[in-house]
Formats: structure tokens, C-alpha cells, sequence
């Protein structure tokens, strides 16, 4: 965490995020109310990003959608998450588990991904909680297979297997030995099934089985601003598409300064090591130009 | 006691190929050889008596663990480029096995200098990753050590150092150690008797 913080960058840019999240969330318009007069009004000070074939103001649907986008995205991408990895740590136990996990990772990999999201979500329902769920549980099986895999390899090392000689639990093994490796390969996998869970989530909308139309959700906005853009609409779908961008932007940056830290392992002593080396080095480079 | 007897080790589930290991007894206090070309099955051998992995047959006698402690039994690995986690710091590594500061003592013994301990397992040398390697295996819970060609790809000099340093060390504790080699001079040099397997 003070790592995290002193990294000044990540911090300006991870609170903006926030702000930006916070102040989309407090939003007193809901962008819902529906104004004919003033339909398809490109953008203007009253009107931000401008109003759509409806006359709703786009700058409040694109703020409120980016909210249910987060939320329904996030809180699917950790529950997926979490169930990979817990999938994956299960499989290492012994030989029968390792099956039943691999058996149900190909049950599930063998479904066309979207039916498999169809049928989740008609047995959750089409509401905010039910898309969670539904993205959730299809979404796990590709990052378990890559952790597990990722954990055999570990599990062979010969550090691993020394370690068993130590005499301490298995869990504590594991979360010195096992954890540490697996951790930035499980952080990418969650970044990297965020947008796709947006998708989903859009595909779901568009399908009649996710949100209500009405409401604002990014998936929905950018699929409806497709049939306007021929129109000379360019704004349905550059605005709020801008938006989504910035804030993804916004978000890998700060996933990738966290998995730095992540990556150079839970001691701070790097640093030290490397400004003694340095000292080491320097008078050697010296001696050297004066013999030229 | 460590006595290991008809031991047998497959490969696969129901196959009757596999490791068939020789007999091996460990008294306390003894220093055994056993001398092997590669490929016999020398590093599962020191797997199977560190408890690591299991025998698919035969019969073998460890000396009782402790809760909380290090294995009485200490598998010293040939490699130790391998044998240390990349991401912890070599005084992490330490601590590990001995829970705790116990080692110092044992830095000027084993000519480990106090600073390599801060660095992580790539930023010393082969040699100098071995001594920690054998040092971490040297807990108070220890009794006997299996030693798997912990020297063979060092050079004569630092070969002679590591073993006068463990000579001295394991004859002031009374440790038993199985060497492992396929050096039949360094084993006629530190063991009391060998055991050919082939």
C-alpha cells in the first residue's frame, strides 16, 4: 500500500477515477426523461455530449450507464475471478479432483459461450444481479484452466517441493510458494475479462435478456448509436464510446502500476541492492577512461 | 534410524516399470556414500527419503517428525539456482526453515557473508547460493542429511571448502549423512562406506 502510494501517477490517476465514478453515481439526473423537442441535438453547453432520437440528455445516460457498467462488470469479473481461482486451488488437492475440475472445465468451455450466458440469465433473471451472475459463472472455466496449468508447473518446481520439507502446512506453502507467482497471471485475467464482461453485458441487452432498454447501460447506448450513426449522429456514439475509453484507459493504467508492485514480490530491499551495485560499478567505468 | 528396504517407486498408476531402489540403512552419526552412473533414479531416491514423494512398494523407516519443525530428514538439492523461491530474499529463505535467526551463527562457518542474505537467489553466485542451500537444510530439528550431488558442478576448490565446512559441522552434531555422487573419489574422501548401485 505505501508502495502503491508513492507512486504519484498511479495515485492523481486512481483518484480521478474515483471522482469521476463518485460524481457519475451522485448525478441528479437519471437521463431517462424523454424531451421531443429538443431530439438529436448535437453537442452544446447545455447539452454536453447532446441528446438522442428521444431528446434525453446523452451526458447523464453516458454518466449513469458508466456507473451500472462498473458495477455489473466488476462485480462480475471478482466473482469470476475468485471462482477460477478457487477452482484452480481445488484441482491441486489430489488426482480425483483434479478430474472433476478439468470435467467441468470442458462442460463448460464445450457450450457456445453465448448460449451458456442465455441460459444463465434466464435462470437469474434479467436484472442487475442476474447479469452478474450470469457473466460470472460463464467466465471462469478459461481463466482456471490457465492458473491451474500455471500452478502444475509450480507445483514441479523444485523449490516447491523443498518447501514441503520445512514442516509447515500446506496453506502456508502455498501462499508463500504458489500464491505469489500466480497472482499477476490471475490479475491480468480479471483485466482482461472486464471489457469482454462489458460486451457480454451489451450482448445480453441487446438480446431482450439483459437490462431494461430504458435503463442506461454502455452496451446498450453504443448498440443503439449504431443504427443512428449513418444518420450524420456521430455524437450517440463518440461521446459516451469516449468516455468508456477514458475510463478503461484509466483503469489499466492503475492496474498496471498495482501489478508492478505485485510483481517485484511482497520485500522492498530491490532498491537498496541495486544503489550498492551502482556504487560498485561506477569508480571501475572511471578507471577505464582514464587508461584511454 | 533411516532404513529403507525393498523400495520401489512407479512411474504411473498400475505400471510395472519403474525405480527399484537398493537397500539403505542410516545409522546416526554415519556418513554414507552411494555411487550411481545418471539416470538410476539417485534424485527420486533422495525425494522418497526426504518424504516428498511416496514409495509405491517396499518399506521404509523415517525418524519421527515434529509438529511446527523442519523434517528430521533434509533433501539438499544438486541445483540450487532451482532450489530457492526467485521472489524471497535468501534471508526469507532461511528464516523458513529455521523459523527464525538461528543460522547466524552458522554464516562464518559456511563463509556466507551477512550481506548476500539481502539479495534474491539471482543476484549471488552458484557457489555462494550452495553454502545457503546447505545451510538452510542444517535446522536444529536436522539428523540426517541427504546430500544429492550437492557439489558436482562446482570447482576443486570451493568442492573442498563446502565439505571441510559440513565435515566439521555434521561431526560436532553426530548428523548422518546419505552423499550421493557419481564421483567415486569425493565419496572414498568423505564417507565412511559406499554403496554401488547400478
Amino acid at each position: 500500500m505505501e508502495r502503491f502510494l508513492s507512486q504519484k501517477g498511479a495515485v492523481a490517476i486512481g483518484c480521478s477515477l474515483l471522482l469521476l465514478l463518485l460524481s457519475a453515481f451522485f448525478w441528479p439526473s437519471s437521463g431517462t426523461e424523454i424531451n421531443l423537442l429538443n431530439k438529436n441535438m448535437a453537442p452544446s453547453l447545455t447539452y454536453l455530449f447532446g441528446t438522442d432520437w428521444l431528446g434525453r440528455d446523452l451526458f447523464s445516460r453516458s454518466l449513469k450507464a458508466l456507473v451500472s457498467s462498473f458495477y455489473i462488470g466488476g462485480m462480475a469479473v471478482i466473482l469470476s475471478c475468485t471462482l477460477a481461482l478457487m477452482m484452480a486451488m481445488l484441482a491441486l488437492v489430489n488426482r480425483y479432483f483434479r478430474w472433476s475440475v478439468d470435467l467441468l472445465v470442458d462442460l463448460f468451455m464445450s457450450l457456445p459461450h453465448l448460449l451458456l450466458l442465455i441460459l444463465l440469465a434466464l435462470v437469474f433473471g434479467g436484472d442487475q444481479q442476474g447479469l452478474v451472475m450470469a457473466i460470472a459463472l460463464s467466465h471462469w472455466p478459461r481463466l482456471t484452466r490457465l492458473l491451474r496449468f500455471e500452478m502444475q508447473v509450480i507445483a514441479n518446481t523444485p523449490y516447491f517441493q523443498l518447501a514441503k520439507q520445512f514442516g509447515h502446512s500446506p496453506l502456508v506453502i502455498l501462499k508463500r510458494h504458489m500464491l505469489p507467482h500466480l497472482l499477476p497471471q490471475w490479475f491480468v485475467g480479471a483485466l482482461l475479462l472486464f471489457p469482454h464482461a462489458l460486451t457480454h453485458m451489451a450482448a445480453l441487452t441487446f438480446l431482450g435478456f439483459g437490462l431494461d432498454p430504458s435503463t442506461p447501460s454502455m452496451g446498450a447506448l453504443l448498440s443503439q448509436a449504431s443504427q443512428y450513426l449513418l444518420t450524420g449522429m456521430w455524437w450517440l456514439a463518440l461521446c459516451p464510446g469516449g468516455l468508456l475509453l477514458i475510463s478503461l484507459l484509466m483503469l489499466s493504467y492503475l492496474a498496471n502500476s498495482v501489478l508492478k508492485i505485485v510483481r517485484e514480490g511482497p520485500q522492498t530491499t530491490t532498491t537498496s541492492i541495486r544503489s550498492k551495485v551502482n556504487l560498485e560499478i561506477k569508480p571501475r567505468i572511471k578507471v577505464g577512461v582514464k587508461n584511454a | 534410524m533411516l532404513k529403507l528396504s525393498n523400495g520401489h517407486l512407479a512411474y504411473g498408476i498400475g505400471e510395472q516399470t519403474g525405480i527399484q531402489f537398493p537397500d539403505i540403512e542410516l545409522l546416526p552419526g554415519q556418513s554414507l556414500g552411494l555411487f550411481g552412473p545418471s539416470g538410476l533414479g539417485k534424485s527420486s531416491l533422495a525425494k522418497v527419503l526426504a518424504g516428498i514423494e511416496a514409495l509405491s512398494g517396499g518399506e521404509l523407516v523415517l525418524p519421527e517428525k515434529q509438529s511446527g519443525l523442519a523434517n528430521p530428514v533434509q533433501w539438499i538439492f544438486q541445483q540450487p539456482e532451482f532450489a530457492f523461491n526467485p521472489r524471497l530474499t535468501l534471508r526469507a529463505s532461511l528464516e523458513e526453515s529455521w523459523r527464525g535467526e538461528g543460522y547466524q551463527s552458522l554464516l562464518a562457518q559456511f563463509a556466507i557473508l551477512p550481506s548476500w542474505l539481502d539479495r534474491r537467489p539471482s543476484q549471488v553466485s552458484g557457489g555462494q547460493l550452495q553454502r545457503i542451500n546447505i545451510l538452510r537444510a542444517l535446522t536444529e530439528s536436522t539428523q540426517y542429511l541427504i546430500c544429492d550431488e550437492i557439489t558436482a558442478h562446482l570447482d576443486m576448490l570451493t568442492q573442498q571448502q563446502i565439505w571441510q565446512s559440513l565435515g566439521q559441522y555434521t561431526k560436532e552434531r553426530k548428523l548422518a549423512r546419505l552423499v550421493i555422487s557419481h564421483d567415486e573419489e569425493l565419496l572414498g574422501q568423505v564417507c565412511d562406506s559406499i554403496i554401488y548401485w547400478s
